[in-house]
């Protein structure tokens, strides 16, 4: 007789708490050393856009520009200065001063059982220095910017946390959701939709969740081609530690020196070079978000699933209304060998636009097409930095040749830029093809040097807000994306309707002009650029915003769409639920009830808080009241 | 997690083990008996343990390992940890490569079987396979990964299995080896080229060796098609009876299946055993303290002399293979998450360790349960039942005993070799091959006395791994110790029912002083409750645990009752102990322990007086002060067995004590102190306890026979 047993059982042993790091080997995770330090005012403007050191000014009447980042920093712009005179009858006027930091900030709401038990059972690094909350009050719009320099913001962030991996922002998150205490994820802060702009209703203590201690290089997988990063690493830092493994993601947003990879994938950004490597979305592999209710996560890292509703797009668009993300798997390219940049000149906008249709018909986009109208382009062409006498001879040479041999009227002409990337047989082939095609609509190649100094400027245009602000000129700029046939009429009526707005509003020196920096099988993305002289105006951002308005209202008139890249945040939740219909905003209403039930994301974008509000009253459950609304990272 | 059932129908395929005891026996086929002994110049085409469409050789996975992005990373890791260059690195992995990676040439293999098949006929009665188990392990090969796990008790082990896997056509496992084979002289790369690879046992914090290590383990099972083969033990058990499982080779082979790079791992628990076990003397000698000598070369043939002495049969069973997915009671749910990760990122959870624990246990359990019980080992306990009795024993009361054993054992579940047919035969037989041990001397069997050249041999002292013994000591000893020995393999049988005796024992006692009954639920729980305690105090010394110790309480209750051992009034719960052969064989089989554990226990609340104390100071110690017991005239100190000195028994109860919290051990130091008594942990009643057992124990002197012997021995010289 053989022994009688137990049916033998496993006894599942207690399940690990969240987070891979207990499966991953963390040896293999690399430690990424930020430009961007922890106290951020250390090394950026605390007032405006981009480092502390890097600035226009004026000298002697002519507008410099100082900063060592940037090729362009130490030169004089005396054309750029002739420019802004023409323009906006202005004299550059140095006497003008930067503001200086408040002497005092609003006093912060303390939620004391919160603050206890993250003091008491959690690790996680914090502040409630009001410097350290005033900086991460606003992203960069105009308005959040304004405010800023007159000391208008009347709730700042109570606390700052610096969380340092998955797990802590799970412990966070739950200790928020227990003791009501609004989360704000904070990456980068260059929104420009006031997405992270602190709601200044709130009346919960406001906790702003900095992801920029969250920033390793957990894992590389060069077989697949994929790269798992946390979520608060800042752009350039991913491209740096990619760079020197031979790998790039290829994703560069206008912003990437300063924003957040968990802020791409918060408002679905867009990079300059998304024809050869893809959006955000096209190049996010897996991505966890942390909310109230769990880890939202799919669960697979295989290229492509047939699985119902892809939850990672309810992920990508939150802005932060949803949760915070945490960690996201991004597929990487190997370097390209070859970088070549071109130009092209175009007689007219419509000639341009036809040449961009026509590469996107042929889908024979190089890495990057950008098509400039005539006023972007003379723009363009002044800020490049004081010539040598024979570089201005060659110039001249030059506009000659373009003007008498090609019979091109100078106020019409138009020109784009190109990157080229790949082998050097491909570029060359790709180069051969875009001229000529270019050629068919009166094109012709421009140099790769105007192309290059293009790219190059793309940094330093951020800079000129701030100084514009300074010097008495609001200027900001507002995008959208548009299918193909309403591409032209797009562009002309909203110029149009800007212009009929500004002279309602009795202004009479400003500037706007627009520029095709996507295109796509179906429509292009276009940029627009607006600025006025302010000086004589009391309440200069309220009448750029009311300006803006019109220019969206004629926007979506055309066919044009809510945004392209910025999201919506809070300047666009105006028309959101019109956007995505009734239906649209109530299926993402009940989400976010369900994701977080008691609104502990209130940052308020998408639907404006009010609406949210109603939303979250008519659920009113027994769980939690939400006050107001919903939340986000960063801009493109 | 939910609590996942695995109910594995332990389908005894392997030919019906549900049949009689002695149906599974016939199953055993001796491999090299006249006529079976296996072509050494056949072609070799075997089944492999992991199909691939492409098979890469020996050469090829090393370079696999090597050029892995995972080893590359970890390269780059080290270089900027230790700001070496990368080239240089990379030298040294490719030098530990080298000397771990195995290698495989058909000629050795072929001309070490002939040697094997001439040498195992010269000193062996038989080579014994289980030829039902292997077709059934032989016949779901393929499909996944393969570890082969057998029980360690001799060097024999690994080159019986790779004799056996050719034997029955099944590829030649790669067999993880000690590095003290590296660097024997010839042996190495005899064996490397057989399959072994090699692992350094040195606890070395050379973490770049370990991750190379690993990295070869996991590619030997992910990529690799031969199998693995190690012992999950880690070293051969001195004391014939299975060791504390080690996870660290299991975890690593494991690995590929947690990050889903296989799609299972087929676990074939191996049981080996043997008659005699060639090191035999050699362990009884470490066991007391005496080092064991390196091995080298020299050594080895040195140890060829053993050709002229009988080692009797050898016994090789395959256990039914483990499903690792279906053990874990994994489904995809379970492993999803671990897929969306590329393995080599990946490595074990807490909570994945504890269940490779459980897996380890489990394999024990399966090795141990068909080790198969010779007629020496039932032979050993009957005459150490009758040696504590003070009673001398001739060949008709041997036969009676053993088949009494025999019985008992065959209802408990275990495979007993031994023939009722020709009982006297056997035991004649097995004593021939132990003469060592045990001899007939005038019809009575006693001990075979030590030489007087093996006495007067002078101990190297700087050698000693605790206390010199006099050679008094050591006359009683190293017999008594033998004996032990090939007792031992009983324990994984009767530990238990022994537990349950000495519980009956002390309720028994307790019912007698309090003079009240209760019922016969209230007996069964207090029994159940002493059990667990002594299964808990004895926890790491016998393997026994395995979640089933439900149906073990309820099948040896049975046996005990029906071997009328005890008595239990279904009313009033009173219990009842008869002294008969049964109960006291099985008592006998324990009290060795309990004595150590005891004496322990005394010494250390001796040597804690003076504060902190090391472990070695401890072992000495308690060397010292059995020794002096045992050689109080006339033998009268009680509860002291020459077992107490088996130096590997006293490291496990020494763990056991910290690990339960009794003795405390700082971590830095290593010196332990005794831990400040709570309510339910403190040594002075634990003491206490384990003294009360002692004494319920039907024996009190345990040597007095052994001793008279040897004193007479002793005179005579």
């Amino acid at each position: 007789m053989s022994i009688k047993r137990n049916t033998v059982t496993t006894q599942i042993p207690e399940p690990p708490p969240e987070g891979t790091s207990l499966a991953l080997d963390t040896r293999l995770s690399r430690h990424v050393e930020s430009v961007i330090p922890k106290k951020r005012q250390e090394a950026l403007k605390w007032y405006g856009w981009g480092y502390n050191d890097s600035q226009f000014y004026g000298q002697q009447g002519v507008i410099c520009f100082k900063g060592t980042k940037y090729p362009l920093g130490g030169c004089e712009l005396p054309t750029f200065t002739k420019w802004v005179q023409t323009k906006f009858d202005m004299i550059v006027d140095p006497t003008k001063s930067y503001p200086q930091l408040p002497q005092s900030y609003p006093k912060p709401v303390q939620n004391a059982p919160f603050l206890n038990e993250l003091r008491g059972v959690s690790q996680v690094e914090h502040s409630l220095e009001g410097v350290d909350r005033l900086v991460r009050c606003h992203g960069q719009t105009l308005r959040d910017i304004y405010s800023l320099w007159h000391n208008k913001f009347r709730r700042i962030p109570d606390l700052v946390v610096w969380p340092r991996c998955h797990d802590e922002v799970v412990q966070l998150v739950r200790l928020a959701h227990k003791h009501n205490v609004m989360l704000l994820p904070y990456g980068g802060g260059t929104s420009v939709s006031g997405a992270i702009t602190c709601p200044q209703a709130e009346e919960r203590m406001i906790c702003v969740l900095d992801t920029s201690q969250m920033n390793r290089m957990l894992w590389l997988n060069r077989q697949n081609l994929t790269v798992c990063f946390e979520a608060g690493v800042v752009g350039q830092d991913l491209e740096r530690v990619l760079r020197e493994l031979g790998l790039t993601v290829g994703h560069e947003p206008d912003s990437y020196e300063f924003s957040t990879l968990g802020g791409w994938v918060a408002t679905r950004a867009s990079g300059m070079k998304k024809n050869v490597y893809g959006n955000i979305e096209d190049l996010v592999v897996r991505v966890r978000m942390v909310t109230p209710s769990g880890t939202l996560e799919r669960e697979c890292s295989a290229p492509r699933v047939s699985c119902g509703p892809d939850f990672n797009h309810i992920i990508l668009g939150s802005e932060g209304t949803l949760g915070v993300i945490t960690e996201v798997v991004l597929k990487v390219r190997p370097l390209p060998p070859v970088q070549r940049y071109g130009s092209l000149v175009f007689p007219d906008f419509e000639q341009g636009i036809r040449f961009m249709r026509e590469v996107a018909l042929r889908r024979c986009q190089p890495a990057s097409v950008r098509l400039m109208d005539n006023e972007q382009f003379v723009f363009g062409q002044a800020l490049k930095p004081e010539k040598s006498w024979l570089a201005s001879c060659v110039d001249a040479v030059k506009q000659r040749y373009v003007t008498s041999w090609k019979g091109i009227d100078l106020a019409h002409i138009c020109a784009a830029t190109l990157l080229f990337e790949g082998d050097l047989k491909d570029v060359q082939r790709q180069e051969a093809l875009i001229n000529e095609i270019a050629a068919r609509y009166k094109g012709f190649p421009g140099g790769g040097q105007n192309g290059e100094r293009g790219y190059l400027f793309t940094f330093v245009i951020a800079y000129i807000r701030d100084f514009a602000m300074h010097q008495g000129i609001v200027a900001e700029s507002f995008e959208t994306s548009v299918p193909w046939d309403r591409c032209s009429m797009l562009c002309r009526c909203v110029k149009q309707r800007v212009v009929s707005e500004c002279h309602k509003h009795n202004i009479s020196h400003y500037t706007i002009s627009c520029r095709v920096t996507q295109t796509y099988d179906a429509g292009a993305c276009i940029y627009f650029y607006f600025g006025f002289r302010s000086l004589a105006i009391a309440d200069p951002v309220g009448v750029f915003e009311a300006i803006e308005h019109s220019a969206r209202e004629e926007i979506l008139a055309c066919g044009g769409s809510l945004s392209h890249h910025h999201g919506v945040g809070k300047l666009r939740s105006h028309w959101y639920r019109n956007a995505v219909t009734d239906t649209g905003s109530a299926l993402y209403s009940a989400a976010k009830q369900h994701l977080d039930p008691r609104n502990i994301f209130a940052v308020g974008n998408l639907l404006p808080s009010k609406e949210q509000q109603q939303v979250g009253e008519q659920a009113a459950t027994a769980t939690a009241t939400s006050t107001t609304v919903t939340a986000a990272q960063a801009k493109l | 997690m939910e609590m996942s059932s695995v109910s594995r129908q332990e389908t005894e395929a392997a030919g019906g083990e549900s049949s009689s005891p002695g149906d599974y026996m016939q199953q055993f086929k001796n491999i090299i008996a006249p006529g079976n002994e296996a072509s050494m110049t056949r072609e070799f085409k075997p089944q492999v343990a992991y199909e691939f469409e492409r098979y890469s050789n020996p050469q090829q996975l090393k370079q696999f390992v090597l050029r892995s992005e995972k080893l590359r990373a970890l390269l780059e890791h080290y270089a900027r940890e230790t700001k070496q260059p990368l080239r240089q690195l990379e030298q040294q992995a490719r030098a530990i490569i080298d000397e771990i990676g195995l290698d495989r040439n058909m000629a050795i293999i072929r001309w070490c079987g002939i040697a094997i098949t001439a040498i195992g006929k010269r000193i062996c009665d038989g080579i014994y396979v289980n030829s039902a188990s292997m077709a059934n392990v032989r016949k779901d090969m393929g499909k996944c990964p393969v570890l082969y796990l057998p029980s360690h008790r001799s060097y024999m082990d690994f080159i019986l299995m790779s004799y056996i896997c050719y034997y029955y056509d099944i590829e030649i496992p790669g067999i993880a080896a000690g590095m003290d084979f590296h660097s024997m002289f010839g042996m190495g790369t005899m064996l490397r080229k057989t399959g072994a690879f090699f692992m350094r046992r040195s606890f070395s914090n050379d973490e770049l060796y370990w991750d190379i290590f690993r990295e070869y383990m996991y590619a030997l099972v992910a990529n690799y098609h031969i199998g693995v083969e190690f012992f999950i033990e880690g070293t051969r058990s001195r004391n014939f009876k299975a060791l504390v499982p080690k996870v660290g080779l299991l975890s690593m082979a494991l690995l590929p299946y947690f990050t889903g790079e296989v799609p299972d791992v087929m676990i074939v628990p191996v049981s080996v055993a043997y008659e005699r076990v060639l090191e035999e003397q050699l362990f009884v000698y470490e066991l007391l303290g005496v080092p064991k000598p390196k091995e080298s070369t020299k050594g080895f043939f040195k140890a060829l002399k053993i050709i002229d002495e009988r080692f009797g049969k050898m016994f090789l069973d395959f256990g039914a293979p483990i499903s690792a997915r279906e053990f874990f009671g994994h489904d995809s749910g379970d492993r999803i998450q671990r897929a969306g990760l590329g393995g080599s990122l990946q490595k074990l959870n807490r909570q994945e360790i504890e269940l490779v624990k459980q897996l380890a246990n489990e394999i024990i359990y399966q090795q141990q349960r068909r080790i198969v019980i010779s007629t020496f080992n039932m032979l050993s306990l009957c005459y150490a039942s009758k040696l504590y009795g003070q009673l001398s024993v001739n060949l008709d009361e041997l036969a009676r005993g053993v088949l009494h054993l025999k019985r008992i054992f065959e209802q408990l579940g275990a495979h007993v070799s031994t023939r009722s047919s020709n009982i006297k035969s056997d035991i004649i037989d097995a004593v021939e091959i132990h003469s060592n041990i045990l001899q007939f001397r005038v019809g009575r069997l006693q001990f075979t006395p030590l030489a007087a050249d093996q006495l007067a041999t002078k101990i190297d002292v700087k050698r000693l791994k605790a206390h010199a013994l006099t050679p008094e000591t050591m006359a009683v000893a190293v017999p008594m110790l033998a004996l032990q020995l090939y007792v031992n393999p009983c324990m994984f049988w009767l530990a238990r029912p022994a537990y349950l005796l000495l519980a009956a024992l002390k309720e028994q006692r307790r019912q007698h002083i309090e003079d009240v009954l209760g019922s016969y639920e209230s007996t069964l729980s207090a029994l159940h409750k002493h059990v667990s305690s002594m299964d808990a105090l004895f926890q790491h010394e016998f393997i026994v645990e395995s979640n089933r110790e439900a149906v073990e309480f309820e099948t040896h209750l049975q046996l005990l009752l029906d071997e009328r051992a005890l008595e239990l009034d279904r009313q009033t719960g009173r219990i009842c102990v008869q002294d008969n052969e049964c109960s006291r064989v099985i008592l006998a089989a324990l009290a060795p322990f309990l004595c150590l554990y005891y004496q322990l226990a005394v010494t250390v609340r001796q040597l804690a007086q003076n504060g902190e104390f090391s472990a070695k100071e401890l072992l000495v110690r308690v060397q010292q002060y059995v020794e002096q017991l045992l050689q109080q005239p006339g033998g009268a100190a009680a509860h002291v067995h020459p077992y107490c000195l088996a130096l590997d028994n006293l490291n496990i109860a020494i763990y056991a004590l910290v690990q339960s919290g009794y003795l405390h051990k700082a971590r830095d130091t290593g010196l332990m102190r005794v831990a400040s008594a709570t309510s339910d942990k403190c040594l002075r009643q634990l003491e206490l306890q384990l003294l009360e057992y002692c004494q319920l124990m039907p024996f009190a002197q345990y040597s007095t026979a052994a001793n008279e012997q040897a004193q007479s021995h002793i005179a005579k010289l």
